[in-house]
């Protein structure tokens, strides 16, 4: 008997069928590989890896029975499920704009693409996690990819800068995290969620545990790009390709935001007080932070990268109230980010290409006078960010306070509004500059099919989402009731 | 009943078509077209509705969507479907299709035509966004709306001042009582914790008297700005700077009486307060007596019917103070139609002779339009309550119901009738019968409106006649709604609470079949009386605009100071704008040089200064080194750790 054979015997086979969606994502990736190496078709890998994204959201979404598997180490549930269905569709939007962005610039590398997909797979991973191991897998797998992704303009200084700096303080996170594992781990002897939600106690706190949660609290702070780990942040975002950008940006930190959330909510259930008390300093000092210094940009890309380290703090907010409502806010706020993200990030990546690159408020001038669409979605994204109804952010935002109030976290409840008021001063620059100035030159902007087709979904979805928040909201309500449910299953 | 959500969202649909392709593809017929068919749609399903509530009986309450939770509390955009609404929304619907139509002959050739039926649908939907509601919260989104489609539709115009100014007066003046309103429904809210009106009227019970009360004038408030009531009222005349199919629809037929409609809608809250009724009685009292007495001297043939509009609207207030809300409502339905009626046939003079709007230049206009003089002349008729017309059946009941619960009521309702029948008659006298005063350039032009317009006049005046006969089944129609015997949706409690509210019009007995009342009246000493004042009015502006005995001129001279009070509409507008225009600027400036100059400059400045400072000095740890970086984020997280491990 082969070894294979004997683990076989002795284990079982994994349940394979709900795996599906990764082995979709993971086969594309390899075809593309592939594809890259025989041909410079540049058409033919955009349209493969959308078909392989567009296959795999399909069993995410009809999947009917989950299961945990490997051995204990890969949990599809149906909060699994749904993230990995978001993640799936905003890759999918950024595979749509990336070739007209290259193209444009005339650096078109296909390692792109299944750079995407490896990330993708890593987050898929992520929120998949039952255990500490399968999470540090999927975080280090999509990290890596994005490390290489954000440099890959190697003739760009800033490219490279940022890469690098991301990879040097993305290191420093993980090497942070891999020590609150092990602390964690030498105070359980477990990895495993369940085993260490029964195993620390509010009784039975101490510094072994404390120091563990926290230095975990930190490295995962690092991940979602929270003051004060905060610092690759601007400089990788901006150096990064735009649509590369929005990726890092929507993508990776939305699984982050549902990692984050399953592993307080199911591994430290009964700690509540330390976590707690760390993600309120944390969302706090991101909101202060991030707004204030966005204040101050004049480049609209490095703006909009202070504007999602506050968002970071907007979303983070919730888990200071250990409550279903907070729960619940925290995913409906990552699951609409993802609309107002993309939006404003693409929206930049189709932008800049008429502007040589520069991404500064200047090229904003008049924009509506030249394209008064365009110009509309973008008023459109900063409202939802800024939290105007009837935009979608003003729920986010509406949801995260309800549930600070009915905690009584009153203070982080009034910071959240101020900072929510201060952060009025940069969004509304861009709209001013939009609608009150005069254009600086006539020409229209110019867009391709795949960019026009991700603004007016994204902007028509901001819309309807603030008119008719309901299901995201129901859908938001059951998976924090379910994550709620499975504590110390 | 699930089909019910067709009648707010046909329009809404129809807005959104002619708002993305109005002017590119739809242009000017296809545009008119497309809103005429969704608002008829939404008429004939609310009809369809109609039939069914009036055979079924019962009420039907459809909770479309949640909008949005608050607390344990949540906000849904829902449809409460009985006897009220449906009355409501059918008067809503069914007159703004016939306006729709009329409106397409006469906006012809109007440069922004698609915007037009934009706006024009999009109040539509706002309106029955607040005849169907079932929580206050919808019903304020749709307040706002009505609003905001009325606001857009006075500044049509938008290129001229006076359209401009209006609209902004109007929008102002409408703010005022809005934030009233919107304080009585938080009220609400904090005292029943529900905004759903049929979980309010359970919880009444509950609720001390004077919070009641509070809440009660408070809404109240709001209906005195949107219905144009003594207070509030100085916008509505100017709001006539709007196209007059605008004016028929929003500003005589529908909008303005959503004041009334809330308050039938809130009865079982004004009837728990006897004080809220009483101040719904006197306010509309009042605005009917005094706006009648205004439109005696106007010159423009639009205000002259806008203040006739502001007083039967305070007929309509009246009635309901009375504890006659059958009657307000049924007086509401037919004064829809027959000022609706009345507007469509002065817009019809006014393509006539080119938007010429004094009536001093009018004349003999019975010549050249006969369908319109005619129809007119019906409208006028049903305004001045001379039987069998409609208005004789809507308005009599609620004067001879005002002599059995207050003579002082009664004493006013009844010289507002007078007033009533002689303004509207020397508008007819003056305008289509004697008197040559017409430009003789304007005369080579003038004809008869195209039938798009003619056949709405035509069909709203049939209505103006027979709509009257139906007093019993509206009335019975209505019991359902405005009864507490009958309110099936009342708990016994609340029950009892309204009946006590409304034992103030126990005692009045009047004949609900039409042909009985209309017998009771010519017999009896008071219905003789109502007749015979009507008939007098009529009589007098016959006697100086017809035959001329009586010089209108020297009687002005005569009441000079009278006749200066009435004409200036009785000084509101001077006063609001000494008060609140100029005494608001006065006041700005003198809290703009302290205030603003010394301590607010300071501290804006100040603080402006601060943030940007914060914001240059945050942004010099974002250094670009990496070694910094590494080492403030080690310094951050022996902070982080320090906190947990020292503190918790």
């Amino acid at each position: 008997m082969s070894v294979l054979q004997e683990i076989v015997a002795g284990l079982g086979v994994p349940n394979f069928k709900v795996l599906i969606p990764e082995i979709i994502i993971l086969i594309t990736a390899f075809i593309v590989f592939v594809i890259e190496l025989l041909t410079k078709a540049r058409l033919l890998i955009t349209v493969v890896t959308a078909i392989g994204l567009f296959l795999a959201a399909i069993p995410t979404l009809n999947m009917e029975y989950g299961d945990l598997t490997f051995y204990g180490l890969y949990i599809v549930d149906s909060f699994s499920l749904t993230f990995k269905f978001f993640l799936i569709l905003s890759t999918f939007f950024v595979v749509i704009v990336l070739r007209p962005y290259l193209e444009a610039k005339n650096t078109y590398y296909g390692e792109y693409y299944y750079l995407i997909l490896f990330s993708l797979l890593g987050m898929m991973m992520m929120v998949s996690a039952p255990n500490l191991i399968t999470f540090y897998m999927g975080i280090e797998l999509a990290s890596i990819s994005i490390y290489i992704l954000a440099g890959m303009f190697k003739k760009d200084y800033l490219s490279k800068e940022g890469a690098f700096k991301y990879l040097i303080l993305g290191g420093t996170g993980t090497a942070v995290i891999s020590y609150g594992i092990a602390l964690i781990y030498g105070r359980t002897g477990s990895f495993d969620f369940v085993t260490i939600a029964n195993t620390i106690t509010s009784d039975n706190l101490d510094v072994g545990a404390v120091a563990g949660i926290a230095i975990l609290i930190i490295g995962l702070a690092l991940k979602a790009s929270s003051v004060p780990f905060h610092f690759w942040t601007p400089d990788a975002y901006q150096g990064a390709p735009t649509p590369i950008t929005a990726f890092m940006a929507v993508a990776a930190k939305i699984s982050v935001f549902a990692v984050i959330l399953r592993i307080m909510v199911e591994a430290f259930p009964f700690a509540y007080e330390v976590w707690n008390t760390g993600w309120a300093l944390l969302a706090a000092a991101s909101m202060i932070f991030g707004n204030f210094v966005a204040l101050r940009q004049d480049n609209v890309k490095r703006m909009l990268a202070y504007s999602s380290i506050a968002h970071s703090g907007y979303i983070l907010a919730a888990l200071a109230a250990p409550s279903g409502a907070a729960f619940t806010a925290l995913i409906f706020y990552s699951l609409v980010y993802i609309f107002m993200g993309l939006g404003g990030f693409i929206f930049l990546s189709a932008m800049e290409r008429q502007y040589n690159w520069s991404n500064n408020i200047n090229d904003f001038r008049g924009l509506a006078k030249r394209s008064p669409i365009l110009a509309l979605f973008m008023l459109i994204f900063m409202f939802s960010m800024l939290g105007i109804p009837p935009t979608v952010g003003f729920f986010g935002k509406l949801g995260v306070f309800i549930a600070l109030i009915n905690s009584d976290i009153w203070w982080l409840a009034v910071v959240l509004v101020v900072m929510s008021i201060v952060s009025a001063g940069y969004y509304l620059r861009v709209v001013i500059y939009m609608y009150m100035h005069e254009p600086q030159s006539k020409a229209k902007v110019n867009l391709s099919v795949g960019e026009a087709f991700t603004l007016a979904f994204m902007a028509v979805f901001v819309l309807i989402l603030g008119i008719y928040p309901t299901v995201f909201w129901d859908i938001s309500q059951i998976l924090s009731s379910l994550l709620v449910a499975g504590i110390g299953r | 009943m699930e089909y019910l959500w067709i009648i707010p969202f046909s329009p809404l649909i129809a807005f959104i078509i002619i708002g993305l392709f109005g002017y590119k593809f739809l242009k000017e017929p296809l545009s008119g077209i497309v809103a005429v068919v969704a608002v008829a749609i939404s008429a004939v399903a609310s009809v369809i509705g109609f039939i069914q509530i009036a055979t079924e009986g019962g009420y039907y309450n459809l909770k479309l969507y949640t909008w949005m939770p608050l607390g344990d509390y949540e906000i849904s955009v829902s449809i409460l479907w009985d006897p009220l609404s449906a009355l409501m929304t059918c008067v809503v619907t069914v007159i703004s299709t016939f306006i729709f139509i009329f409106a397409t002959g006469y906006m012809k050739g109007e440069p922004s035509y698609p915007r037009f039926f934009a706006y024009l649908s999009l109040f539509v939907f706002m309106m029955l966004m607040l005849t169907l509601s079932d929580n206050l919260i919808q019903l304020f989104f749709g307040w706002e709306g009505v609003g905001l489609a009325s606001y857009l539709l006075i500044g049509f115009y938008h290129h001229k001042n006076s359209a401009a100014d209006a609209a902004f007066e109007s929008f102002i003046t409408n703010r005022v009582g809005d934030w009233l309103f919107l304080t009585g429904a938080i009220l609400a809210f904090v005292t029943f914790g529900t905004m759903d009106y049929l979980d309010i009227f359970n919880k009444l019970p509950e609720a001390s008297y004077w919070v009641i009360t509070a809440i009660a004038l408070l809404l109240f408030g709001g209906a005195v700005g949107k219905s144009a009531q003594i207070g509030l009222h100085i916008w509505l005349p100017n709001a006539m700077e709007g196209p007059t199919p605008v004016s028929a629809l929003i500003h005589a037929a529908t909008m303005v009486a959503a004041g009334v409609y809330m308050v039938a809608r809130l009865m079982p809250i004004f009837a728990a307060s006897d004080i809220a009724l009483d101040v719904v009685l006197f306010v509309g009292v009042a605005s009917a007596f005094i706006a009648a007495t205004m439109g005696l001297v106007q010159n423009d043939i639009k205000r002259i019917i806008a203040y006739s509009t502001m007083s039967q609207l305070g007929y309509m207030f009246a009635a309901e103070g009375l504890g006659l809300f059958g009657e307000g409502m049924f007086h509401l339905a037919s004064h829809a139609v027959f000022k609706a009626l009345l507007f469509l046939a002065a817009g019809s003079v006014l393509i006539g002779i080119h938007h010429i709007l004094n009536v001093q230049k009018m004349g003999q206009l019975r010549k050249y339009m006969p369908i319109t003089a005619a129809t007119f002349l019906i409208g006028a008729l049903a305004l001045a309550g001379i039987p069998p017309f409609a208005g004789f059946f809507s308005k009599d009941p609620i004067i001879e119901g005002a002599y059995e619960i207050s003579k002082l009521a009664w004493f006013f309702l009844w010289a507002g009738a007078l007033l009533t029948a002689f303004y509207i008659f020397r508008l007819y006298f003056l305008a289509f019968e004697n008197g040559d005063r017409l430009d003789p350039h304007v005369k080579e032009h003038v004809h008869e409106s195209p039938p798009s317009m003619t056949v709405p006049l035509v069909v709203l005046a049939s209505g103006a006649v027979v709509l009257g006969f139906f007093k019993e089944f509206f009335g019975n129609f209505l019991k359902p709604s405005l009864n507490p015997e009958y309110m099936s949706f009342l708990s016994e409690e609340t029950k009892r609470l309204v009946e006590d509210g409304l034992s103030r019009a126990h005692h009045v007995h009047m004949a609900e079949d039409a042909w009985h009342f209309l017998l009771h009246s010519l017999t009896s000493p008071l219905g003789i009386l109502s007749l015979i004042t009507a008939l007098l009015g009529i009589f007098v502006a016959w006697v100086i605009y017809q035959l001329k005995k009586v010089d209108a001129k020297e009687i002005a001279k005569t009441f000079r100071p009278l006749y200066l009070l009435l004409y200036n509409r009785w000084y509101f507008d001077f006063v609001y704008y000494a008060i609140f225009v100029y005494g608001y600027y006065r006041f700005s400036k003198i809290l703009w040089f302290i205030g603003d100059k010394i301590i607010i400059d300071g501290i804006v400045d100040g603080s402006a200064k601060v943030s940007l400072l914060t914001g240059s000095g945050l942004r010099l740890f974002q250094s670009g080194r990496i070694g910094g970086y590494v080492a403030q984020m080690a310094l951050g997280i022996l902070i982080f750790l320090g906190i947990f491990l020292l503190f918790m």
